[in-house]
């Protein structure tokens, strides 16, 4: 595999540590970090940014890139994804880097997207991925279909396009993942469902870090009500419910039980205003919400546990 | 109006919060000790909403054209299986789904239809949504039926423009001169994308010697959206937004040269809401909107609409629903697209929204996506319900399905 361009993502650190700097301070503004010691946090989670080379021309007959690679920081996130950026940075974001591939007029748009940690990767790629639909030939955890497929693979999230929306481009699509998932460093992620309830919803899980990928489950109230900050990750998932429905369950892992509480406390005095109080205990709050549902929230520990949609309280 | 005359917006009507907290305690005290409302009266309070110029807006009388138009509430669905074959559009089915969905939105032939809405010396604006292209976004079929409406009934190519914010995205969603010869296409403004990624440092393709977008002389200073948040301060947004600070202006073509819009967005989500006719126009008339997404999201859709630029000249929206996206919007993701199948037909934005709304939550409870169904991803509807800009009330509201 030949590299037409080498992608040396070091070359892009002193304009990354820019955004880095400005995610430091979004973070500080979701929760009570400070910038300064969050910078010196990220790049120790994030480590520094591997140096991958893209699939060069040659991974399929006929097709090769298009152009020369994109490379956005954080700080220019939104001016590629402009509605969905948020997400990115909140799970933490290190870099993305945008191909196009082409063969004539047909195009294939590569973006591979550097998160923190695998942990990241995984919660990109679950708030993504919808029903799972493996995409045969590709090796790793996939998605998709000829027009679209979503790839993770450690730290990575991969989602390529296929511009042209010609079904024959599948093999393609496939051959160039393929090229890239070989230059790509695996890592595992946590296994964020071992010791969950057995009777889970299979593929109902999801990660979350902080108001926009809570939002995707539930709103408890404006802002990160539960104190994630991006630092902090808790698992959703669904279990199914009385008369056919599901119940959504969500866990939090905080570090201690301090912080636990204090997240506990902020919630249950910055619940929601379509969300009334039931009862309200020093660990315990339950609440019913506009749909006539019940919700609860219950810390143990370092863990705050909540469900949602249950029919009974 | 004057940059200077801008008032806050009133109170909006609300649940309150103190009182269900009250009536919550009420009932914490027959079950246990609800401790935490002894800290009631010390907790922080949400961050205010900030102030904007809706108020400018709504002192200005309206016209027999204004919003919601000639149909509040009324929302016509026709559905053609047949519109794809061999997963093509077929453009025949295309113009007729748009014939007999013009004609049940208003009783009367298209030719009358155009008369409802036009005369022969209107300069027309096609508002397409080309974000998703491939995958989600206007199709040109649509666009084709409108233009060949409008041409029918006396219209000239020259006084139809096809438009968006964003000039590349409309190249890349196929919205070229070729395409469409005798019609404009015209973006409000361009952004440097490689300037924008970060790939170049020369800013000189976007940003004149003298400090200001390339873009800046497209939007009409003397008719913006103001809002108490400021834009960010850093070039890449300028190259993006045009403007920063407190002001967004709305594009010159849709103050000055437009004298009727019609709006063509794409059936698609945007987290747990749409991104559909409101939006389409809420945050496509005008620069600097980064800023405020986070805090005014979609009341955006509500108040930029209620301005005369907006407000007195759209009159017809057809939401493209030939293919749907039920998740990952606003941008494309494919693996959430369905053939719908579907033209929907409304002069009433707010009506139209509410039902694609309805529709798409139930599309994602069919596939099993989360969903979160709190009101406030609709609340902007009846907002605008408040400002007598259309209907939300689900029992107002008459969907026609054909």
């Amino acid at each position: 595999m030949s590299s037409s361009e080498s992608r040396p993502l070091f070359a892009a650190l002193v304009q990354a540590a820019g955004g880095l700097y400005g995610a430091a301070r979004k973070l500080a503004r979701m929760g009570r970090w400070s910038p300064a010691l969050l910078l010196i946090l990220l790049p120790v989670t994030a480590g520094a940014a591997s140096a991958i080379d893209l699939p060069g021309a040659g991974f399929h007959p006929g097709w090769k890139p298009a152009g020369k690679a994109r490379i956005y920081a954080a700080k220019n996130l939104y001016g590629y994804i402009n509605g969905g950026a948020e997400l990115f940075l909140e799970f933490g974001f290190t870099g993305l880097t945008v191909q196009r591939y082409g063969r004539g007029e047909e195009k294939l748009s590569l973006d591979l997207y550097e998160m923190v940690s695998a942990d990241a990767a995984l919660a990109v790629y679950l708030a993504k991925k919808g029903e799972e639909r493996p995409v045969a030939g590709v090796t790793g955890r996939s998605t998709g279909s000829a027009w679209q497929i979503a790839v993770l693979k450690g730290r990575h999230f991969i989602q390529l396009t296929n511009l042209s929306g010609e079904e024959s481009h599948l093999p393609a699509m496939v051959a160039l993942l393929q090229a890239l998932l070989a230059s790509l460093p695996d890592e595992p992620a946590r296994d964020w469902l071992a010791g969950m309830p057995a009777e889970r919803i299979p593929g109902s899980e999801l990660l979350v870090a902080g108001p926009y990928s809570l939002q995707m489950i539930y709103t408890l109230g404006e802002g990160d009500l539960l104190q994630l900050g991006g630092r902090v990750m808790g698992v959703a998932f669904e279990r199914p419910g009385a008369e056919g429905k599901r119940t959504a369950c969500l866990r939090v892992f905080y570090p201690d039980t301090t912080a636990a509480r204090a997240a506990y406390a902020h919630a249950t005095a910055n619940l929601d205003s379509y969300l009334s109080p039931v009862y309200a205990g020093s660990d315990t709050l339950l609440f019913k919400d506009y749909k006539q549902e019940y919700g609860r929230i219950v810390r143990c520990d370092s863990t705050i546990r909540i469900e949602l949609h249950l029919s009974q309280p | 109006m004057r940059k200077t005359r801008y008032k806050s917006m009133e109170s909006r009507a609300e649940i309150n919060r103190r009182d269900l907290l009250k009536l919550g305690a009420g009932i914490g005290l027959l079950l246990g000790t609800p401790t935490a409302w002894a800290q009631e009266a010390q907790k922080p309070q949400p961050p205010a909403r900030p102030k904007t110029n809706i108020d400018d807006a709504l002192k200005i009388p309206k016209t027999e054209h204004s919003l919601p138009g000639p149909f509040p509430g009324r929302v016509v669905q026709v559905t053609d299986p047949g519109v794809h074959k061999e997963g093509k559009v077929q453009p025949e089915v295309v113009n007729a789904m748009f014939e007999k969905g013009l004609k049940k939105l208003t009783g009367v032939n298209p030719k009358k239809s155009f008369k409802l809405f036009f005369d022969n010396k209107d300069i027309v604006g096609i508002k397409v949504n080309p974000v998703g292209p491939g995958i989600i976004a206007t199709h040109l079929e649509v666009t084709d039926a409108v233009i060949t409406w409008l041409t029918k009934s006396g219209l000239k190519r020259e006084q139809i423009i096809i438009w968006d914010r964003f000039d590349y995205m409309l190249r890349d969603a196929g919205y070229t001169a070729e395409r469409f010869p005798g019609i404009t296409i015209a973006g409000l403004q361009t952004m440097d994308d490689d300037a924008a990624s970060g790939k170049s440092q020369d800013n000189s393709r976007w940003l004149k010697p003298d400090g200001t977008h390339v873009s800046a002389g497209n939007f009409d200073q003397e008719v913006f959206y103001w809002a108490d948040v400021e834009g960010d301060k850093e070039a890449p947004y300028l190259n993006q937004h045009v403007f920063d600070g407190k002001y967004s202006y709305f594009g010159k073509l849709v103050t000055q040269k437009l004298t009727r819009i019609i709006n063509i967005p794409a059936f698609k989500n945007t987290g747990n809401g749409v991104s559909m006719a409101t939006k389409n126009l809420g945050y496509a008339a005008i620069c600097n909107t980064a800023r405020l997404h986070r805090p005014l999201f979609f009341d955006v859709c509500t108040e930029v609409l209620a301005f005369p630029a907006i407000r007195d000249k759209l009159v017809l929206n057809i939401t493209d629903a030939l293919r749907g996206q039920y998740d990952g919007g606003p941008d494309g993701a494919a693996q959430f697209t369905y053939d719908m199948n579907s033209l929907f037909f409304a002069t009433d934005p707010f009506a139209l929204d509410m039902v694609c709304h309805n529709l798409l939550v139930e599309k994602r409870k069919e596939m099993k996506v989360k969903i979160n169904e709190h009101p406030r991803y609709t609340e902007y509807l009846r907002y605008a319900e408040r400002l007598g800009l259309g209907i939300a009330a689900p029992e107002k509201i008459s969907h026609v399905v054909v």
